[in-house]
């Protein structure tokens, strides 16, 4: 048997955590779906190999963000059928398209905001408000200086708060009350 | 520019680096100069109220729908272990990359030109990418239908290169990121050539013989500094990803 029983608490633990990330990247829950189901098997496959050298979860999360970023990838190059709420096709040519469609797709206004960010913002932030992973586990995942991830996390939240900030409440942005919201 | 201090624009950046860092307890108040601390605060509180809406949103999942998952996957990896060795996995992994080459080939792409920029190679490869049903033909492995060379990026978890020196074919600068994703995976064994053709300090060379854009090329890489191609005839960079 493949899975012993700490694997399977193991993925038990990371499940719901596995699933969010991919959800709060890719936007889209059937995507989101398909990425955690590819993630929990890569983990499966992967498990007896895992050396230890990092955490467990970031080494999940690492898998699961490759997961959704494979997603993402395949994707963009699914081609697009996608038509505005006037009727008119969005022209799968604009390099935009992809960020249009997650915008279109996203089944909130919070996954709205999400969408309106920049990729590589929206994983950072993902891994750090989401995943709750530090700066330095977020660096390995990603694979990127500690410095380019504080500028990613910061430069995501404040886009998502200004999004969100304009959309729910305009004029009281500069006097943001924690309890109200 | 906007009066707003708080408003997230490239002017006012570090208020958004420092309230970042706040929230995240990377630095404390005392380490943030007098006249932007209220502003700082202030968007603090915005990121903090934009985690908490994040973090409440999350849906519950049943464990009717773990228990599934978790036995889809073991039976996954159960059902392609019995029916493959594991050599064979990245077997498939080349063969799909030699098919997606002879795909470009077959549009008639000539991207040999050493003037090709990566842009254009890159446009090219979309549009001659492989398909599912060709990635999965090679051999019938039991792999899922639907796993492009992407989605083996997870297998290298458990994977090396070893055994008969591999070929490697590359379209663009997209597979290449797809092969630092999958060599960065821990556990990955990247082969190190012993007698590079190329002088490249930073980046050891990879023992599998390449092919991008069409040129034969060797790859040099290493996760801190990323991957680099050059050309085998007079070692030019051709590509790379590097951070």
């Amino acid at each position: 048997m493949t899975s012993t029983p700490s694997l399977d608490s193991l993925l038990r633990d990371h499940y719901s955590m596995i699933q969010a990330v991919c959800r709060r990247i890719l936007l889209n829950d059937s995507d989101a779906d398909d990425a955690t189901q590819n993630a929990m098997i890569a983990i499966v496959r992967g498990y007896e190999s895992f050396d230890g050298r990092s955490a467990f979860s970031t080494w999940v999360y690492r898998i699961a963000t490759n997961a959704a970023l494979d997603e993402l990838r395949r994707r963009r190059r699914r081609p697009l059928s996608l038509f505005s709420n006037d009727g008119q096709q969005v022209d799968i040519a604009d390099t935009h398209s992809d960020d249009r469609q997650l915008a279109f797709e996203a089944s909130d206004y919070l996954a709205q905001g999400l969408a309106q960010i920049p990729e590589e913002f929206r994983v950072a932030l993902v891994l750090r408000d989401v995943a709750d992973l530090d700066y330095e586990e977020i660096s390995q995942v990603l694979n990127i200086p500690i410095g380019t991830v504080r500028s990613r996390i910061a430069r995501g939240r404040g886009r998502l708060a200004d999004i969100l900030g304009n959309s729910d409440a305009p004029h009281e942005r500069q006097n943001p009350d924690i309890g109200n919201t | 520019m906007s009066d707003d201090p708080t408003k997230n624009t490239d002017d006012n950046f570090d208020i958004d680096e420092f309230s970042s860092r706040l929230v995240d307890r990377d630095i404390e108040l005392n380490d943030i100069p007098h006249d932007l601390r209220d502003a700082v605060q202030a968007r603090s509180a915005q990121f903090v109220a934009t985690r908490q809406q994040l973090l409440t949103s999350l849906t519950h999942v049943d464990s009717s729908a773990i228990d599934d998952a978790i036995r889809r996957a073991t039976n996954d990896v159960e059902v392609q272990s019995t029916s493959q060795p594991r050599a064979r996995k990245i077997g498939v992994y080349f063969a799909s990359l030699a098919a997606a080459a002879a795909a470009v080939a077959i549009v008639g792409v000539a991207v040999t030109q050493s003037g090709s920029s990566d842009q254009s190679v890159s446009d090219m490869a979309f549009s001659a990418k492989i398909s599912p049903e060709v990635a999965a033909a090679p051999e019938s492995t039991g792999a899922p239908a639907d796993m492009t060379a992407d989605s083996f990026a997870p297998m290298a978890a458990e994977s090396t290169l070893s055994g008969a020196k591999a070929s490697l074919i590359i379209n663009d600068t997209n597979e290449l990121q797809d092969l630092v994703s999958e060599w960065s995976v821990e556990g990955f064994v990247v082969p190190q050539k012993t007698e590079p053709l190329c002088d490249d300090p930073l980046r050891p060379a990879i023992d599998v013989e390449a092919t991008f854009a069409g040129e034969p090329a060797e790859i040099h890489f290493s996760i801190a500094d990323g991957i680099v191609v050059y050309r085998t005839d007079n070692c030019d960079m051709m590509g790379g990803i590097v951070p």
